[in-house]
Order: C-alpha cells, then sequence, then structure tokens
C-alpha cells in the first residue's frame, strides 16, 4: 500500500478509498449497461448526419493531425459495424470488449475533426470509456445467466450474489454530477435567465415539433396564433429558465445524498422527458435517467428484484405453476457495498 | 474494498481534475475566441455569424467566394469563426483558392453576434486575409 497514491494514513485518504474503492452488486451498472445500448443504437444514425467533417474533402480541424479524415464509403461502415457491438453490449457478451470497440468507432469519428464536437456524443464517449473498464458483464447479462444456470439451476439468482468493483460506477456517477453541475452554470446567465434562450430556442420546436401536431389537433388556428405571440416572448420563459438552472444545479448534489436522492429522481426524470419531447433530444434524455440506477444503493436494485422475483415465486407456486424444487437451495451471497446489512 | 490498484488513485485524480478545472476556462473565456468544447456548455449560447469573402484580382474586379462549398456539414460551419480556429480555416482557404488557380487578394468580413446581445467584428476588412499577420482574423 506504501506505492498507492492515497493511503489510509488520512481521514481523507481513508474516505477516499472507501468511496472509489468500494465493492458492490453491480446489478445497477448491469442494468445501465443494457439501457445505454439502445440509447446508443439510438445515436448512431443521428451522429452519422452530424459528423460529416470525419469525411475526406473540404476543410478540416483535426484534433492530432494523425487522425485523418475517412472516405464516405468508411465513414458509413464505422457507423454500421457499431451496431453488432452495440447488441454485445446490450446482452453483456463480451461487454469490455464491445465497449473499447465502441470507444474506438465513435472516438475516431469524434476525434477526426474539431467540428464533430458536441456535448452528447462527448458524454457517451465518457460512458464507453467506463464501460470499457467496468465489470458492467458481471450482472444482468447473458453470460451472468448462464452462469448461474449451470451453477444453481435457477435463472433468478442470476440477478443477484455477485460483487465486484465500483470503481467505474462511480467514476459514471461523478461524470453525471459534473455534467448537471457545469451546464447549470453555463446558463447563469442573463441572457438564459431572462427568457431568450429558451424563447428561441422553443417557441420554434413547440410549434413544429411532437407538441405542434398536438396542439394543431386541440386548438383553434386564432388561440394557435396567440399561443405562438406568447411562448415567443423571452417573458414566458424566465420561470421555466431559473427552474432549469436550479434543477440542474440541485440534482448534481441532490443526487448523491439518500434523503432526497428519490426526491432528485423524480424531478430529474420529467425535465428530461420534458427535453426529449420538446426539444427532441431523446438519446442524451434517455441515457441521463438510466444513469440515475447509478446512483441507487448498490443493494437497492437486487433487494428489488428479490422482492419481485419472490412475488412472481409466490404466485407461481399458488397457482401451481411452479415446483418448490426450483427454488434455491441456498441464500444469496451479500452484495456488500454500502456498509448495511442486507434485508433477510 | 478492493485493494486499490498501484497509482490508479493518481489517474481518478487526474480526470477528475480535468473535468472539474477545464470547464471552468468555458466560463471565464471570451465567447468569441472558442465554440467552447469540453466544458458541458449545453444550450446555453446562441452563435450567429454573417459573413462573405471575396477574391479581388489586379484589375480589381471582385468574385465572391462560396466559402460554405468546403464545409462538409454547411450548418455547422459557424463553429469556425471564432478567433482560434478561424486562422486554420483562411489558411486552409488561400492555399485551396491557389490550387484552384484562383489569385488575387482575398478580402472577407465577418460579424458575429453571441446570444443577440454582443456583436463583434471577427476579420479585418479591406486586407488581404492571406498576407495579412494571423490571417486577418481580428485581435481582441
Amino acid at each position: 500500500m506504501a506505492a498507492d497514491a492515497v493511503t489510509e494514513a488520512t481521514w481523507l485518504g481513508g474516505r477516499w478509498n472507501r468511496f472509489w474503492y468500494a465493492s458492490g452488486s453491480p446489478l445497477s451498472l448491469g442494468i445501465f449497461r443494457a439501457l445505454f445500448a439502445v440509447c446508443l443504437a439510438f445515436e448512431v444514425p443521428n451522429t452519422r448526419s452530424r459528423s460529416l467533417f470525419a469525411i475526406e474533402g473540404g476543410f478540416h480541424l483535426p484534433y492530432l493531425p494523425f487522425i485523418k479524415p475517412v472516405s464516405p464509403e468508411m465513414y458509413l461502415a464505422i457507423h454500421q459495424v457499431q451496431y453488432p457491438f452495440i447488441a454485445l453490449l446490450g446482452l453483456g457478451i463480451l461487454p469490455r470488449f464491445s465497449a473499447g470497440m465502441l470507444l474506438g468507432l465513435q472516438g475516431y469519428v469524434f476525434f477526426s475533426d474539431q467540428l464533430n464536437f458536441r456535448n452528447h456524443p462527448y458524454f457517451f464517449l465518457l460512458l464507453l470509456l467506463f464501460l470499457t473498464f467496468s465489470p458492467a458483464g458481471a450482472s444482468f447479462s447473458i453470460p451472468a445467466l448462464i452462469r448461474r444456470m449451470r451453477k444453481s439451476g435457477h435463472h433468478g439468482e442470476s440477478m443477484v450474489g455477485v460483487i465486484a468493483p465500483l470503481t467505474m460506477q462511480r467514476l459514471m456517477q461523478v461524470q453525471v454530477s459534473i455534467v448537471y453541475f457545469y451546464a447549470a452554470l453555463h446558463k447563469m446567465t442573463p441572457q438564459f435567465l431572462g427568457g431568450h434562450f429558451l424563447a428561441d430556442q422553443m417557441a420554434g420546436s413547440i410549434f413544429t415539433g411532437r407538441v405542434g401536431a398536438v396542439l394543431a389537433a386541440l386548438v383553434s388556428p386564432a388561440s394557435l396564433e396567440s399561443l405562438r405571440a406568447t411562448v415567443g416572448r423571452p417573458g414566458f420563459w424566465v420561470v421555466p429558465a431559473c427552474a432549469t438552472v436550479f434543477l440542474e444545479l440541485s440534482l448534481s448534489f441532490a443526487l448523491w445524498i439518500p434523503r432526497v436522492r428519490v426526491a432528485a429522481m423524480l424531478f430529474g426524470v420529467p425535465f428530461h422527458l420534458a427535453i426529449a419531447y420538446l426539444m427532441d433530444i431523446n438519446t442524451f434524455s434517455a441515457a441521463m435517467i438510466s444513469s440515475y440506477l447509478l446512483f441507487l444503493d448498490p443493494d437497492t436494485v437486487p433487494q428489488i428484484w428479490q422482492r419481485v422475483r419472490g412475488r412472481f415465486v409466490a404466485r407461481s407456486l399458488t397457482s401451481g405453476a411452479l415446483s418448490p424444487a426450483v427454488l434455491p437451495r441456498r441464500a444469496p451471497a451479500r452484495t456488500g457495498g454500502s456498509g448495511k446489512r442486507r434485508r433477510p | 474494498m478492493m485493494r486499490p490498484p498501484r497509482y490508479f488513485s493518481l489517474l481518478i485524480a487526474g480526470y477528475l481534475a480535468f473535468q472539474v478545472l477545464y470547464p471552468i476556462r468555458g466560463l471565464v473565456a471570451d465567447k468569441f475566441d472558442s465554440w467552447g468544447t469540453f466544458t458541458w456548455n449545453m444550450y446555453t449560447q446562441r452563435y450567429d455569424c454573417r459573413s462573405r469573402y471575396r477574391l479581388v484580382d489586379e484589375s480589381g474586379q471582385e468574385e465572391g467566394v462560396d466559402f460554405l462549398k468546403y464545409f462538409n456539414l454547411r450548418d455547422e460551419a459557424g463553429h469556425v469563426f471564432f478567433r482560434q480556429a478561424l486562422p486554420r480555416f483562411h489558411q486552409f482557404l488561400c492555399d485551396q483558392l491557389a490550387r484552384e488557380g484562383k489569385h488575387g487578394r482575398l478580402l472577407a468580413d465577418s460579424e458575429c453576434t453571441r446570444n443577440r446581445v454582443e456583436t463583434r467584428s471577427m476579420i479585418r476588412s479591406g486586407v488581404d486575409i492571406c498576407t495579412a499577420a494571423n490571417f486577418a482574423v481580428a485581435p481582441k
């Protein structure tokens, strides 16, 4: 331990090690991995249409000179070949290899030109980086399911009982908080808080996007015109703008505090759903909502799973659909990580 | 708790330092210097530019330059009109026009407005951007 950057010798060192090097159930991480793979699948066409600077020809502003633009065919291939790896990642088959391949493929396109920069792919790249080094396939994956079925002969036990390092999960949590924190800080400008940005951004999208079709069906043309004038005024957006900044800033901290975590999530989920619905920012919103799973105590998801499974088994036994012989013979291993005892 | 791998804490600390400190640059830097990449400035700025490039031959005849055709994605070309990126684009434009056999003085005007409130001229007008210092990109 003497060569470690942080030793247990100090109070801070001990806290640091307990935070970063904790172990626990990777079930939340596994579920997040599967959900994130769905987000990635929907993000590929979006990135493909908005990262055309990676294609040869025209002006380029590479981050590094050795990253060369690619031919149109190669550009298409780089995106198409991502789907099998996304599927593997989602199923938890070779998840580290798949995440690494996706990191390489998406990273090449991303870093081939500074004009390709968007915050959402950047966030996704960071998550892929963490998944590459994480034990995300240890739970909620096909290999884990097969392993447990071979071992215990009962598939339900594959979800719990596994313990893995939570370091990469912690990094993802911190990254999500950083995104919220700086997104809020950047919005603390008179233009944003005065509603100008939202008026610009939303006034158009409300009437042309998904809401537009609903409004057109429900509201008369005259009322629609009046509404258009109202939402075009910055004053209309002052409260939503201030609420956005307050919520983003709060979420960066509140997700870490057990007492307010669920409340924070209850505000965060509709916030991201609104962004997805009104601004058509779908995959990023979905990834942020999915990331909330990572903030749950490592024991929480396995406990919920056990409870749901218990009810299912009890109902199946009552109805006679399940034989008592298939029930596990021994109690699952303790998941640990949080320092709390598992409920019996 | 697992045993921390050697030097792994340093990697984590370095990563955190970058993620926490670098975005501050986006908060304090002049918004006309760069788009603010890697700073999580999501949906916080509007940047509109009106730019015009023209080639003036020896007889004084002007010919407009369709500079947007050199971008694979025209809608995102505005990301170039920042002080840090613009010299590189001007250098490319000078080389490219020479390759196309188009010679003369390359003049340009570009006015950019941030969040509809602050407008600045990004290029020194009336000077040949191919021979001017810093490719005629206006100083702060």
